[in-house]
Protein backbone atom coordinates (compact mmCIF):
# COMPACT_ATOMS: atom_id res chain seq x y z
CA UNK A 1 0.00 0.00 0.00
CA UNK A 2 1.82 3.06 -1.20
CA UNK A 3 0.72 6.59 -0.90
CA UNK A 4 1.84 9.85 -2.33
CA UNK A 5 1.80 13.18 -0.64
CA UNK A 6 -1.06 15.60 -0.80
CA UNK A 7 -1.04 19.21 -1.65
CA UNK A 8 -4.53 20.33 -0.87
CA UNK A 9 -5.01 23.36 -3.01
CA UNK A 10 -2.67 23.40 -5.98
CA UNK A 11 -3.36 26.71 -7.63
CA UNK A 12 -2.20 25.46 -10.99
CA UNK A 13 -0.27 22.67 -12.62
CA UNK A 14 3.44 23.23 -13.17
CA UNK A 15 4.01 26.73 -11.90
CA UNK A 16 7.72 27.16 -12.43
CA UNK A 17 7.88 30.64 -10.99
CA UNK A 18 6.11 29.55 -7.79
CA UNK A 19 8.39 26.53 -7.45
CA UNK A 20 11.42 28.74 -7.98
CA UNK A 21 10.21 31.10 -5.26
CA UNK A 22 9.73 28.14 -2.89
CA UNK A 23 13.20 26.78 -3.70
CA UNK A 24 14.83 30.17 -3.22
CA UNK A 25 13.04 30.58 0.10
CA UNK A 26 14.06 27.06 1.18
CA UNK A 27 17.69 27.81 0.34
CA UNK A 28 17.65 31.12 2.17
CA UNK A 29 16.30 29.43 5.32
CA UNK A 30 18.94 26.70 4.91
CA UNK A 31 21.63 29.42 4.72
CA UNK A 32 20.30 30.96 7.92
CA UNK A 33 20.51 27.59 9.65
CA UNK A 34 24.14 27.20 8.56
CA UNK A 35 24.84 30.67 9.94
CA UNK A 36 23.20 29.71 13.25
CA UNK A 37 25.17 26.45 13.40
CA UNK A 38 28.47 28.21 12.61
CA UNK A 39 27.88 30.77 15.34
CA UNK A 40 27.52 27.97 17.91
CA UNK A 41 30.43 25.76 16.93
CA UNK A 42 28.89 23.38 14.45
CA UNK A 43 25.61 22.43 16.08
CA UNK A 44 24.47 19.08 17.42
CA UNK A 45 23.77 16.09 15.17
CA UNK A 46 21.50 13.23 16.29
CA UNK A 47 20.59 10.09 14.35
CA UNK A 48 17.49 7.91 14.58
CA UNK A 49 15.94 4.89 12.95
CA UNK A 50 12.22 5.61 12.58
CA UNK A 51 10.00 2.96 11.00
CA UNK A 52 13.06 1.55 9.27
CA UNK A 53 14.18 4.92 7.89
CA UNK A 54 17.41 6.65 8.86
CA UNK A 55 16.76 10.18 10.03
CA UNK A 56 19.32 12.84 10.89
CA UNK A 57 18.43 15.82 13.06
CA UNK A 58 20.80 18.80 13.05
CA UNK A 59 20.27 21.30 15.86
CA UNK A 60 21.67 24.81 16.05
CA UNK A 61 20.52 26.30 19.32
CA UNK A 62 20.07 25.97 23.06
CA UNK A 63 19.73 22.86 25.18
CA UNK A 64 15.98 23.49 25.17
CA UNK A 65 15.97 23.22 21.38
CA UNK A 66 18.06 20.01 21.40
CA UNK A 67 15.68 18.55 24.00
CA UNK A 68 13.13 18.24 21.19
CA UNK A 69 14.97 15.01 20.34
CA UNK A 70 14.22 13.54 23.76
CA UNK A 71 10.88 12.13 22.61
CA UNK A 72 12.78 10.11 19.99
CA UNK A 73 15.70 8.99 22.19
CA UNK A 74 14.51 5.37 22.26
CA UNK A 75 14.98 5.23 18.46
CA UNK A 76 18.55 6.56 18.51
CA UNK A 77 20.78 4.98 15.87
CA UNK A 78 24.37 5.08 14.70
CA UNK A 79 25.50 8.01 12.58
CA UNK A 80 25.12 7.66 8.84
CA UNK A 81 26.24 9.79 5.92
CA UNK A 82 23.19 8.85 3.86
CA UNK A 83 20.05 9.47 5.93
CA UNK A 84 16.73 9.21 4.12
CA UNK A 85 15.67 12.40 5.84
CA UNK A 86 17.84 15.21 7.15
CA UNK A 87 16.18 17.93 9.25
CA UNK A 88 17.88 21.19 10.28
CA UNK A 89 16.32 22.77 13.38
CA UNK A 90 16.97 26.24 14.82
CA UNK A 91 15.17 29.07 16.53
CA UNK A 92 15.27 32.83 16.32
CA UNK A 93 15.42 33.37 20.07
CA UNK A 94 18.61 31.31 20.34
CA UNK A 95 20.31 32.41 17.13
CA UNK A 96 19.15 36.00 16.96
CA UNK A 97 18.52 35.43 13.25
CA UNK A 98 15.29 36.53 11.57
CA UNK A 99 13.70 34.69 8.67
CA UNK A 100 13.56 36.32 5.24
CA UNK A 101 10.13 37.59 4.14
CA UNK A 102 7.89 34.67 3.15
CA UNK A 103 6.90 34.24 -0.51
CA UNK A 104 3.22 33.80 0.41
CA UNK A 105 0.49 35.96 1.88
CA UNK A 106 -0.72 35.31 5.42
CA UNK A 107 -4.38 35.36 4.51
CA UNK A 108 -4.15 31.79 3.22
CA UNK A 109 -3.07 29.92 6.39
CA UNK A 110 -5.43 27.34 7.87
CA UNK A 111 -5.77 26.50 11.52
CA UNK A 112 -3.71 23.35 11.05
CA UNK A 113 -0.93 25.22 9.25
CA UNK A 114 -1.53 24.76 5.51
CA UNK A 115 -0.40 27.64 3.37
CA UNK A 116 -2.81 27.44 0.49
CA UNK A 117 -1.01 29.62 -2.00
CA UNK A 118 2.21 27.63 -2.03
CA UNK A 119 2.09 25.90 -5.40
CA UNK A 120 3.73 22.72 -6.61
CA UNK A 121 4.49 19.38 -5.06
CA UNK A 122 8.21 19.50 -4.47
CA UNK A 123 8.41 21.87 -1.51
CA UNK A 124 5.93 21.30 1.32
CA UNK A 125 5.41 24.21 3.70
CA UNK A 126 3.41 24.61 6.89
CA UNK A 127 3.31 27.29 9.54
CA UNK A 128 1.78 26.82 12.97
CA UNK A 129 1.17 30.33 14.28
CA UNK A 130 0.31 29.24 17.84
CA UNK A 131 3.56 27.36 18.32
CA UNK A 132 5.62 29.62 16.02
CA UNK A 133 6.92 26.72 13.93
CA UNK A 134 7.73 26.82 10.24
CA UNK A 135 8.23 23.44 8.55
CA UNK A 136 9.71 23.05 5.08
CA UNK A 137 10.34 19.79 3.25
CA UNK A 138 12.05 19.24 -0.09
CA UNK A 139 10.58 15.95 -1.29
CA UNK A 140 13.16 15.48 -4.01
CA UNK A 141 16.19 15.75 -1.74
CA UNK A 142 14.79 14.36 1.53
CA UNK A 143 15.81 17.55 3.32
CA UNK A 144 13.73 19.51 5.77
CA UNK A 145 14.00 22.67 7.81
CA UNK A 146 12.26 23.42 11.06
CA UNK A 147 12.42 27.00 12.27
CA UNK A 148 11.00 27.83 15.68
CA UNK A 149 10.35 31.34 16.89
CA UNK A 150 11.39 30.62 20.49
CA UNK A 151 12.09 27.07 21.67
CA UNK A 152 11.41 28.18 25.25
CA UNK A 153 7.82 28.98 24.32
CA UNK A 154 7.04 25.66 22.62
CA UNK A 155 3.73 24.20 23.80
CA UNK A 156 3.79 20.89 25.62
CA UNK A 157 2.33 19.06 22.68
CA UNK A 158 5.22 20.10 20.44
CA UNK A 159 7.76 18.76 22.95
CA UNK A 160 5.85 15.46 23.19
CA UNK A 161 5.39 15.01 19.42
CA UNK A 162 8.19 17.02 17.78
CA UNK A 163 8.57 17.38 14.01
CA UNK A 164 5.38 15.43 13.32
CA UNK A 165 4.50 17.55 10.27
CA UNK A 166 7.85 16.88 8.60
CA UNK A 167 7.78 13.21 9.59
CA UNK A 168 4.27 12.92 8.14
CA UNK A 169 5.43 14.34 4.80
CA UNK A 170 8.55 12.19 4.69
CA UNK A 171 6.90 8.95 5.79
CA UNK A 172 4.09 9.40 3.22
CA UNK A 173 6.74 8.95 0.55
CA UNK A 174 7.86 5.72 2.26
CA UNK A 175 4.36 4.19 2.22
CA UNK A 176 3.68 4.93 5.90
CA UNK A 177 0.95 7.02 7.43
CA UNK A 178 1.22 9.09 10.57
CA UNK A 179 -1.90 8.55 12.65
CA UNK A 180 -3.48 10.35 15.55
CA UNK A 181 -3.63 7.33 17.80
CA UNK A 182 -1.94 5.23 20.47
CA UNK A 183 -0.49 1.72 20.24
CA UNK A 184 0.38 -0.97 22.76
CA UNK A 185 1.08 -4.67 22.50
CA UNK A 186 3.06 -7.69 23.55
CA UNK A 187 4.83 -10.61 21.91
CA UNK A 188 1.54 -11.57 20.20
CA UNK A 189 1.26 -8.26 18.37
CA UNK A 190 -0.31 -4.92 19.03
CA UNK A 191 -3.47 -2.86 19.00
CA UNK A 192 -3.99 0.61 17.61
CA UNK A 193 -6.18 2.85 19.78
CA UNK A 194 -7.95 5.64 17.91
CA UNK A 195 -10.39 8.42 18.71
CA UNK A 196 -10.76 12.15 18.93
CA UNK A 197 -8.96 14.14 21.59
CA UNK A 198 -10.32 13.18 25.00
CA UNK A 199 -11.65 9.83 23.82
CA UNK A 200 -9.42 7.94 26.25
CA UNK A 201 -6.55 6.79 24.03
CA UNK A 202 -3.89 7.71 26.59
CA UNK A 203 -5.82 6.10 29.42
CA UNK A 204 -6.00 2.76 27.61
CA UNK A 205 -2.38 2.95 26.44
CA UNK A 206 -1.02 3.84 29.88
CA UNK A 207 -3.22 1.27 31.61
CA UNK A 208 -1.62 -1.34 29.36
CA UNK A 209 1.88 0.03 29.97
CA UNK A 210 1.24 -0.07 33.72
CA UNK A 211 0.40 -3.80 33.64
CA UNK A 212 3.64 -4.56 31.78
CA UNK A 213 2.61 -4.43 28.14
CA UNK A 214 4.81 -2.86 25.46
CA UNK A 215 4.21 0.67 24.25
CA UNK A 216 4.57 2.42 20.91
CA UNK A 217 2.93 5.79 21.58
CA UNK A 218 -0.12 7.55 23.00
CA UNK A 219 -0.83 10.31 20.48
CA UNK A 220 1.00 9.79 17.18
CA UNK A 221 2.18 6.53 15.64
CA UNK A 222 2.98 5.34 12.12
CA UNK A 223 1.11 2.59 10.31
CA UNK A 224 1.68 0.65 7.14
CA UNK A 225 -0.27 -2.11 5.48
CA UNK A 226 2.37 -4.03 3.61
CA UNK A 227 3.43 -6.84 3.88
CA UNK A 228 0.99 -6.96 6.80
CA UNK A 229 -0.72 -4.29 8.91
CA UNK A 230 1.87 -2.92 11.29
CA UNK A 231 2.23 -0.05 13.70
CA UNK A 232 5.54 1.73 14.25
CA UNK A 233 6.42 3.55 17.45
CA UNK A 234 7.38 7.19 17.10
CA UNK A 235 7.42 9.12 20.37
CA UNK A 236 8.23 7.64 23.80
CA UNK A 237 6.06 10.22 25.49
CA UNK A 238 2.60 10.42 27.00
CA UNK A 239 0.27 13.22 27.99
CA UNK A 240 -2.17 12.71 30.83
CA UNK A 241 -4.65 14.90 32.66
CA UNK A 242 -3.26 15.95 36.01
CA UNK A 243 -6.17 14.32 37.82
CA UNK A 244 -5.42 10.94 36.26
CA UNK A 245 -1.80 10.67 37.40
CA UNK A 246 -2.91 9.09 40.69
CA UNK A 247 -4.49 6.24 38.69
CA UNK A 248 -1.03 5.21 37.45
CA UNK A 249 1.35 5.25 40.43
CA UNK A 250 3.81 3.01 38.57
CA UNK A 251 4.31 5.68 35.93
CA UNK A 252 5.31 8.47 38.32
CA UNK A 253 9.05 8.12 37.54
CA UNK A 254 8.28 9.14 33.95
CA UNK A 255 6.50 12.40 34.78
CA UNK A 256 8.67 15.20 33.42
CA UNK A 257 6.64 18.37 33.68
CA UNK A 258 3.20 19.71 34.37
CA UNK A 259 1.47 22.18 32.08
CA UNK A 260 0.64 25.31 34.00
CA UNK A 261 -1.73 26.40 31.23
CA UNK A 262 -5.42 25.75 30.98
CA UNK A 263 -5.15 22.10 29.92
CA UNK A 264 -3.81 20.82 33.27
CA UNK A 265 -1.83 18.00 31.74
CA UNK A 266 1.41 16.30 32.63
CA UNK A 267 3.99 15.13 30.13
CA UNK A 268 5.85 11.87 30.58
CA UNK A 269 9.08 10.76 28.97
CA UNK A 270 9.05 6.97 29.07
CA UNK A 271 12.72 6.66 28.15
CA UNK A 272 14.67 5.59 30.19
CA UNK A 273 12.28 4.52 32.99
CA UNK A 274 10.30 2.19 30.69
CA UNK A 275 12.90 1.53 28.01
CA UNK A 276 12.32 -2.23 28.26
CA UNK A 277 8.69 -1.75 27.23
CA UNK A 278 9.22 0.62 24.30
CA UNK A 279 8.65 -1.15 20.98
CA UNK A 280 9.64 0.10 17.55
CA UNK A 281 7.15 -2.07 15.64
CA UNK A 282 4.20 -4.44 16.18
CA UNK A 283 2.21 -6.54 13.77
CA UNK A 284 -1.27 -5.13 14.26
CA UNK A 285 -4.04 -7.44 15.52
CA UNK A 286 -6.92 -5.03 16.15
CA UNK A 287 -8.00 -1.40 16.19
CA UNK A 288 -9.81 -0.16 19.29
CA UNK A 289 -12.07 2.83 19.89
CA UNK A 290 -12.32 3.68 23.61
CA UNK A 291 -15.63 4.54 25.19
CA UNK A 292 -15.71 5.31 28.89
CA UNK A 293 -18.59 3.67 30.72
CA UNK A 294 -18.05 4.57 34.37
CA UNK A 295 -18.48 0.92 35.34
CA UNK A 296 -15.66 -0.99 36.99
CA UNK A 297 -15.07 -3.64 34.35
CA UNK A 298 -13.90 -3.25 30.76
CA UNK A 299 -15.56 -4.95 27.81
CA UNK A 300 -14.78 -5.32 24.11
CA UNK A 301 -17.43 -5.25 21.40
CA UNK A 302 -17.08 -5.65 17.66
CA UNK A 303 -17.39 -2.35 15.79
CA UNK A 304 -17.87 -1.37 12.18
CA UNK A 305 -15.02 -0.12 10.03
CA UNK A 306 -17.02 3.05 9.35
CA UNK A 307 -17.31 3.83 13.06
CA UNK A 308 -13.57 3.42 13.57
CA UNK A 309 -12.81 5.33 10.40
CA UNK A 310 -14.92 8.29 11.57
CA UNK A 311 -12.96 8.33 14.81
CA UNK A 312 -9.57 7.96 13.15
CA UNK A 313 -9.44 9.73 9.80
CA UNK A 314 -10.85 13.21 10.54
CA UNK A 315 -8.88 13.62 13.76
CA UNK A 316 -5.70 12.57 11.93
CA UNK A 317 -6.26 14.81 8.93
CA UNK A 318 -7.16 17.73 11.18
CA UNK A 319 -3.70 17.84 12.78
CA UNK A 320 -1.51 17.20 9.75
CA UNK A 321 -0.88 20.09 7.34
CA UNK A 322 -1.14 18.89 3.76
CA UNK A 323 -3.17 15.81 4.67
CA UNK A 324 -6.11 15.07 2.40
CA UNK A 325 -7.41 12.52 -0.05
CA UNK A 326 -4.38 10.21 -0.06
CA UNK A 327 -4.40 10.03 3.74
CA UNK A 328 -8.17 9.40 3.75
CA UNK A 329 -7.77 6.54 1.27
CA UNK A 330 -4.77 5.06 3.09
CA UNK A 331 -6.62 4.98 6.40
CA UNK A 332 -9.75 3.56 4.73
CA UNK A 333 -7.80 0.74 3.12
CA UNK A 334 -5.83 0.05 6.30
CA UNK A 335 -8.81 -0.06 8.61
CA UNK A 336 -10.46 -2.79 6.54
CA UNK A 337 -7.41 -5.04 6.99
CA UNK A 338 -7.75 -5.34 10.76
CA UNK A 339 -10.61 -6.34 13.11
CA UNK A 340 -12.25 -3.33 14.78
CA UNK A 341 -13.58 -3.10 18.32
CA UNK A 342 -15.05 -0.62 20.76
CA UNK A 343 -13.34 -0.96 24.13
CA UNK A 344 -15.79 0.05 26.83
CA UNK A 345 -13.38 1.16 29.49
CA UNK A 346 -14.14 0.89 33.15
CA UNK A 347 -12.69 2.57 36.18
CA UNK A 348 -10.36 -0.29 37.15
CA UNK A 349 -7.18 0.46 35.18
CA UNK A 350 -5.76 -3.02 35.67
CA UNK A 351 -8.82 -4.56 34.03
CA UNK A 352 -8.28 -2.38 30.95
CA UNK A 353 -4.80 -3.82 30.47
CA UNK A 354 -6.09 -7.34 31.05
CA UNK A 355 -8.85 -6.88 28.47
CA UNK A 356 -6.37 -5.78 25.80
CA UNK A 357 -3.95 -8.58 26.65
CA UNK A 358 -6.85 -11.04 26.50
CA UNK A 359 -7.83 -9.77 23.06
CA UNK A 360 -4.27 -10.19 21.80
CA UNK A 361 -4.14 -13.72 23.16
CA UNK A 362 -7.24 -14.58 21.12
CA UNK A 363 -6.22 -12.75 17.93
CA UNK A 364 -2.59 -13.87 17.61
CA UNK B 1 -32.40 23.14 -4.55
CA UNK B 2 -30.63 23.90 -7.79
CA UNK B 3 -32.15 22.96 -11.09
CA UNK B 4 -28.89 21.29 -12.11
CA UNK B 5 -29.62 17.93 -13.64
CA UNK B 6 -26.39 16.23 -12.62
CA UNK B 7 -23.81 16.71 -9.89
CA UNK B 8 -20.25 15.82 -9.08
CA UNK B 9 -18.36 15.57 -5.81
CA UNK B 10 -16.85 18.94 -4.91
CA UNK B 11 -13.23 17.90 -5.38
CA UNK B 12 -10.55 18.59 -4.29
CA UNK B 13 -12.23 20.01 -1.18
CA UNK B 14 -14.32 16.89 -0.52
CA UNK B 15 -13.00 13.38 -0.06
CA UNK B 16 -15.01 10.32 0.88
CA UNK B 17 -14.69 6.67 1.77
CA UNK B 18 -17.39 4.01 1.36
CA UNK B 19 -18.04 1.21 3.82
CA UNK B 20 -20.64 -1.55 3.82
CA UNK B 21 -23.40 0.44 5.51
CA UNK B 22 -22.10 3.97 5.48
CA UNK B 23 -20.13 6.60 3.65
CA UNK B 24 -17.84 9.04 5.48
CA UNK B 25 -17.13 12.37 3.78
CA UNK B 26 -14.96 15.29 4.81
CA UNK B 27 -15.13 18.81 3.46
CA UNK B 28 -11.65 20.20 3.87
CA UNK B 29 -12.84 23.68 2.96
CA UNK B 30 -15.44 23.90 5.72
CA UNK B 31 -13.81 21.61 8.27
CA UNK B 32 -16.96 19.53 8.66
CA UNK B 33 -17.17 15.79 8.22
CA UNK B 34 -20.23 13.68 7.57
CA UNK B 35 -21.72 10.26 7.82
CA UNK B 36 -24.26 9.17 5.20
CA UNK B 37 -26.33 6.09 6.00
CA UNK B 38 -26.73 3.16 3.62
CA UNK B 39 -29.42 4.78 1.50
CA UNK B 40 -27.49 8.05 1.51
CA UNK B 41 -24.34 6.25 0.44
CA UNK B 42 -26.25 4.73 -2.48
CA UNK B 43 -27.63 8.10 -3.55
CA UNK B 44 -24.14 9.66 -3.43
CA UNK B 45 -22.68 6.77 -5.40
CA UNK B 46 -25.36 7.26 -8.05
CA UNK B 47 -24.61 11.00 -8.13
CA UNK B 48 -20.93 10.16 -8.62
CA UNK B 49 -22.04 8.02 -11.56
CA UNK B 50 -23.79 11.16 -12.89
CA UNK B 51 -27.30 9.99 -12.19
CA UNK B 52 -29.74 12.91 -12.07
CA UNK B 53 -31.93 13.35 -8.96
CA UNK B 54 -34.95 12.26 -11.01
CA UNK B 55 -33.19 9.14 -12.27
CA UNK B 56 -32.03 8.25 -8.77
CA UNK B 57 -35.50 8.62 -7.28
CA UNK B 58 -36.99 6.55 -10.10
CA UNK B 59 -34.40 3.78 -9.59
CA UNK B 60 -35.07 3.70 -5.84
CA UNK B 61 -38.84 3.63 -6.42
CA UNK B 62 -38.38 0.60 -8.65
CA UNK B 63 -36.09 -1.14 -6.18
CA UNK B 64 -38.49 -0.63 -3.27
CA UNK B 65 -41.66 -1.04 -5.26
CA UNK B 66 -42.82 2.41 -4.20
CA UNK B 67 -44.58 5.25 -5.98
CA UNK B 68 -42.26 7.99 -7.19
CA UNK B 69 -43.97 10.64 -5.06
CA UNK B 70 -43.02 8.66 -1.94
CA UNK B 71 -39.35 8.52 -2.81
CA UNK B 72 -38.69 11.81 -4.56
CA UNK B 73 -39.11 14.23 -1.59
CA UNK B 74 -36.61 12.58 0.78
CA UNK B 75 -34.12 12.07 -2.05
CA UNK B 76 -34.46 15.72 -3.09
CA UNK B 77 -34.07 16.87 0.50
CA UNK B 78 -30.95 14.74 0.88
CA UNK B 79 -29.39 16.01 -2.34
CA UNK B 80 -30.20 19.58 -1.34
CA UNK B 81 -28.42 18.98 1.98
CA UNK B 82 -25.36 17.62 0.15
CA UNK B 83 -25.31 20.72 -2.00
CA UNK B 84 -25.89 23.11 0.91
CA UNK B 85 -22.96 21.55 2.75
CA UNK B 86 -20.73 22.02 -0.27
CA UNK B 87 -20.26 18.28 -0.76
CA UNK B 88 -21.55 18.27 -4.33
CA UNK B 89 -21.65 20.87 -7.08
CA UNK B 90 -23.48 20.93 -10.41
CA UNK B 91 -21.71 18.90 -13.07
CA UNK B 92 -20.72 20.68 -16.29
CA UNK B 93 -23.52 20.97 -18.82
CA UNK B 94 -23.56 18.01 -21.16
CA UNK B 95 -22.24 15.52 -18.58
CA UNK B 96 -23.91 12.21 -19.21
CA UNK B 97 -24.34 9.18 -16.94
CA UNK B 98 -21.21 7.05 -16.57
CA UNK B 99 -23.04 4.03 -15.16
CA UNK B 100 -26.27 2.20 -15.81
CA UNK B 101 -28.30 4.35 -13.42
CA UNK B 102 -29.68 1.31 -11.62
CA UNK B 103 -29.49 0.99 -7.84
CA UNK B 104 -26.34 -0.84 -6.71
CA UNK B 105 -27.21 -4.41 -5.66
CA UNK B 106 -25.76 -3.95 -2.16
CA UNK B 107 -28.82 -1.88 -1.18
CA UNK B 108 -31.53 -4.38 -0.26
CA UNK B 109 -34.85 -3.64 -1.85
CA UNK B 110 -38.25 -5.21 -2.31
CA UNK B 111 -38.73 -8.07 0.08
CA UNK B 112 -35.19 -7.71 1.37
CA UNK B 113 -35.77 -4.38 3.04
CA UNK B 114 -37.93 -1.30 3.44
CA UNK B 115 -36.98 2.05 2.03
CA UNK B 116 -35.24 4.12 4.69
CA UNK B 117 -34.94 7.80 3.72
CA UNK B 118 -31.33 8.87 3.17
CA UNK B 119 -29.77 10.65 6.11
CA UNK B 120 -26.71 12.85 6.44
CA UNK B 121 -25.14 13.48 9.83
CA UNK B 122 -22.75 16.42 10.20
CA UNK B 123 -19.85 16.67 12.68
CA UNK B 124 -18.17 20.02 13.23
CA UNK B 125 -15.71 19.26 16.02
CA UNK B 126 -12.68 19.49 13.69
CA UNK B 127 -13.76 22.75 12.13
CA UNK B 128 -11.43 25.00 14.12
CA UNK B 129 -8.40 23.09 12.91
CA UNK B 130 -9.24 22.97 9.25
CA UNK B 131 -10.61 26.44 8.66
CA UNK B 132 -8.59 29.48 7.74
CA UNK B 133 -7.03 31.05 10.80
CA UNK B 134 -6.35 34.61 9.67
CA UNK B 135 -3.10 36.14 10.82
CA UNK B 136 -3.77 39.78 11.54
CA UNK B 137 -0.46 41.13 12.68
CA UNK B 138 3.00 40.74 11.17
CA UNK B 139 6.24 42.46 12.13
CA UNK B 140 8.44 44.57 9.86
CA UNK B 141 10.10 41.43 8.44
CA UNK B 142 6.72 40.06 7.34
CA UNK B 143 6.32 37.33 10.00
CA UNK B 144 3.45 36.95 12.48
CA UNK B 145 3.95 38.62 15.81
CA UNK B 146 4.16 36.13 18.69
CA UNK B 147 1.31 36.28 21.15
CA UNK B 148 2.38 38.12 24.29
CA UNK B 149 0.58 35.63 26.53
CA UNK B 150 2.48 32.57 25.26
CA UNK B 151 3.92 30.65 28.22
CA UNK B 152 7.70 30.69 28.39
CA UNK B 153 9.50 27.62 29.67
CA UNK B 154 12.71 27.90 31.63
CA UNK B 155 15.96 26.68 30.14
Amino acid sequence: MNKGSDILYPSSLPDTAALDRSLVFFQSVQNLFEQAAASQGKGVDRFFCIAGQRVKLRFAGSARLVSLARALDHLAAAATVTPGLSVCIFDSAGSGLRLPPPPWSWNSVTGRGDIRDVAGNRIAVAFQPGAGILSLFDRERGRALCWIDDARRLPFHEMATPLRTILHWFMAGCGKQLIHGAAVGNAAGGVLIVGRGGAGKSTVALACLAVGMDYAGDDCVLIDGSPEPRVHGLYATAMLHLGQVACFPRLKPAVAAADSGGKKKVMMFLQPAFSGQLRACFPLRAILLPRFTGRSRTALKAASSAELFSAMAPSTIAVLPGAGENDFRFIGTFIRQVPNFVIETGTDMELIGQAVAGLLAVRC
Amino acid sequence: MTNASRFRINQPHVVYESFADEMVLINLASGNYYSADRTGKTVIQMLVDRGSPGEIAAALATRYDKRLFEIEPPVSTFIAALQAEGLIVPAPAGDSPIASGSVPPELPGGAAGDFIPPHLQCFSDMQDLLLLDPIHQVDESGWPVAKADSPKLDE
